[in-house]
C-alpha cells in the first residue's frame, strides 16, 4: 500500500479493464502497455498474463503470446482465461491436439461457460468436421442465448454453406444485442452482396476495416465488393489480400518457387534458340519484380482511399 | 517504483545499437553485394537491435555460407563425373541462387519482427544506402580478383557471390 493512498488492486482492476476496452476497439499496443503496468506490479498475476497472451495473437506475435499463455497457466493451471488464452494460441501454432486438450479440460471446469464449446467449433471447423462444428455451436448457444460471438459464429457457419437466410436471422440477432459487432457487420457485409446490395455491403467493409484494418474477413468482403464492380481490379484485390494473408514465410516460398519457373523458362527458351522469348519472360519477371516493390504500397493506398469517408447506414 | 516487464520478443539492444539499420538494407546487400556483406550483416544487426533470437539469426547466416559451399562443391564433382553438363548444370546453378535468395529472405523475416519492435521503443535508426553502395563497387573488384587467383578463390568467390 502507498504512501498517498493508491490501492494497488483497484489500480490493477482499472489496467486490466481499460485493457479489455482496448482490445474491443483493436487499440491493441494501448493494450499492451496496459498490461504491461498490471504486470510490472504484479509478475505473476496470471490473468494480466492471459489477456497479453490473446493481445499478442492477435499482433501476430505467436511465439511471445505462447510464452505468456504458458505463464498464465502456471500462475492459475485451472484458470478458465489462461486455459482458453493458451488453447487459442495453440490453435494458430497448428497444434491442434493440444488445444483440443485444453478446451475438453475448460468444459470440464466450466460446462456452463459458452466458450469452450464455440472455441472447440471453430477447431472442429478448421479439422473439416463440420456436423461437430454446428453441433458444438448449438450447444454454445443453449448455455448463452444472447452471445454475440456465438450467433456471428453460428451465421458464418451457415454463410459458409450458403445457407443466406439463416446467416442473415443469427446477424440480426447479434446485431441487435451488439451493433457494432466488426464480424457481425462483416458477415452481414457478406450477406448483403449474396442479395446483390453491393454498396452497403461495401459500407460494411469499411466500416469493420475502421475498426480493424487488418480484418483478413472485410479485407476478403471489399475485395469481393471490387470483384463485383470491375473484374481485373478484383482480382487485383483478390491477390493483394490473398498475398498479405500468406504471412511472411509462405509469400516468400511464393516468390521463390516464380523465380524457379522464370529462370526456368529463359534457360529453357535460350537452349531451343528463342531468344525473343527469353527477353519476353525476362521483362516480364521484371515487372512482376517491380510490382512486389510497388504494389503493396499501392494496394494500401487503395485501400485507405476506400476507409475514406464512409458513414454507415441504420438497418 | 517498479521496473518495466519485458515480452519475451522485444529486443533487447545493448553497445551497438547505435549501428542499428533497416533489415531491408541487409536484403538489398544480397542483391548488389553478395553473401559476403549480406549475411555478416544479418548477423551483426541482429546483435545491434538486440534480436531474441539473434544466436538463430547468426546460426543461419554461417549455415548460409556453409550450405552454399557443399551446394558448389556438389555440382562441380557432379559436372567432374559427367552426370551435369551443358544446360542442365545450368538449370541445377538456379538452385544455388535460390538457396542464397531463400536464406536471405528468412534472414530479414526473422529479423524484421523484432525490427518493428526496435524502432517502436527506440526509433531512429542508420541507413545503409551508402554500405549497399561501398559493397556493390569494392565488391565486384574484390571478388574479381579473389577469383583471378587460383581454382580456391574461384569457388571461394562463388560462394561469398
Amino acid at each position: 500500500m502507498s504512501l498517498i493512498g493508491d490501492d494497488p488492486p483497484r489500480t490493477t482492476e482499472r489496467r486490466l479493464h481499460l485493457a479489455r476496452r482496448q482490445m474491443d476497439v483493436g487499440q491493441l499496443d494501448g493494450a499492451v502497455e496496459s498490461l504491461r503496468g498490471v504486470l510490472a506490479e504484479d509478475p505473476e498475476h496470471a490473468e494480466a498474463h492471459a489477456w497479453l497472451a490473446l493481445v499478442l495473437h492477435d499482433q501476430k506475435r505467436l511465439h511471445a503470446a505462447a510464452y505468456e499463455a504458458q505463464a498464465a497457466l502456471v500462475f492459475e493451471p485451472l484458470g478458465v482465461l489462461p486455459l482458453m488464452a493458451s488453447a487459442t494460441v495453440l490453435m494458430s501454432q497448428r497444434r491442434l491436439k493440444e488445444a483440443e486438450e485444453r478446451l475438453e479440460q475448460l468444459r470440464r471446469i466450466a460446462p456452463e461457460h459458452p466458450e469452450p464449446p464455440r472455441v472447440l467449433a471453430r477447431l472442429r471447423a478448421l479439422q473439416g468436421r463440420l456436423g461437430e462444428s454446428k453441433e458444438l455451436l448449438d450447444e454454445a448457444l443453449r448455455l448463452a442465448p444472447e452471445e454475440v460471438d456465438v450467433l456471428t459464429d453460428l451465421a458464418d457457419w451457415h454463410l459458409d454453406r450458403g445457407d443466406v437466410a439463416d446467416a442473415e436471422r443469427y446477424l440480426r440477432l447479434a446485431l441487435e444485442i451488439e451493433p457494432e459487432s466488426a464480424e457481425g457487420l462483416v458477415l452481414m457485409g457478406h450477406v448483403l452482396l449474396h442479395r446483390g446490395e453491393v454498396e452497403a455491403a461495401r459500407e460494411h467493409a469499411v466500416w469493420a476495416l475502421r475498426k480493424n484494418p487488418s480484418s483478413r474477413r472485410a479485407l476478403h468482403l471489399l475485395a469481393a465488393v471490387k470483384a463485383r464492380g470491375n473484374p481485373w481490379l478484383g482480382l487485383w484485390w483478390r491477390y493483394s489480400v490473398w498475398m498479405g494473408a500468406l504471412g511472411d514465410g509462405r509469400a516468400i516460398l511464393v516468390l521463390l518457387v516464380a523465380y524457379v519457373v522464370y529462370r526456368f523458362a529463359v534457360i529453357t527458351a535460350d537452349h531451343l534458340g528463342y531468344g525473343g522469348m527469353a527477353s519476353a519472360v525476362s521483362l516480364a519477371w521484371l515487372a512482376v519484380v517491380a510490382y512486389t516493390w510497388f504494389g503493396p504500397a499501392l494496394f494500401y493506398r487503395s485501400l485507405r482511399k476506400e476507409l475514406a469517408g464512409v458513414e454507415l447506414e441504420e438497418f | 517504483m517498479t521496473t518495466s516487464y519485458r515480452i519475451v520478443d522485444e529486443p533487447r539492444p545493448g553497445a551497438l545499437a547505435t549501428l542499428a539499420v533497416d533489415p531491408l538494407w541487409p536484403l538489398l546487400a544480397i542483391m548488389f553485394g553478395g553473401a559476403w556483406l549480406s549475411w555478416p550483416w544479418f548477423a551483426l544487426n541482429a546483435f545491434a537491435i538486440g534480436s531474441p533470437t539473434r544466436r538463430r539469426e547468426a546460426a543461419v547466416a554461417v549455415g548460409g555460407f556453409v550450405g552454399t559451399t557443399v551446394l558448389l562443391v556438389a555440382l562441380l564433382w557432379l559436372n567432374r563425373v559427367d552426370v551435369l553438363r551443358g544446360v542442365g548444370l545450368t538449370y541445377a546453378a538456379v538452385g544455388l541462387v535460390v538457396w542464397k535468395l531463400a536464406v536471405s529472405y528468412w534472414l530479414y523475416v526473422l529479423q524484421g519482427r523484432t525490427f518493428a519492435l526496435f524502432q517502436h521503443f527506440h526509433g531512429a535508426t542508420r541507413n545503409g544506402l551508402l554500405v549497399v553502395f561501398a559493397g556493390y563497387f569494392l565488391g565486384h573488384r574484390l571478388l574479381a580478383a579473389l577469383g583471378e587467383i587460383d581454382s580456391f578463390g574461384w569457388v571461394l568467390r562463388l560462394v561469398l557471390r
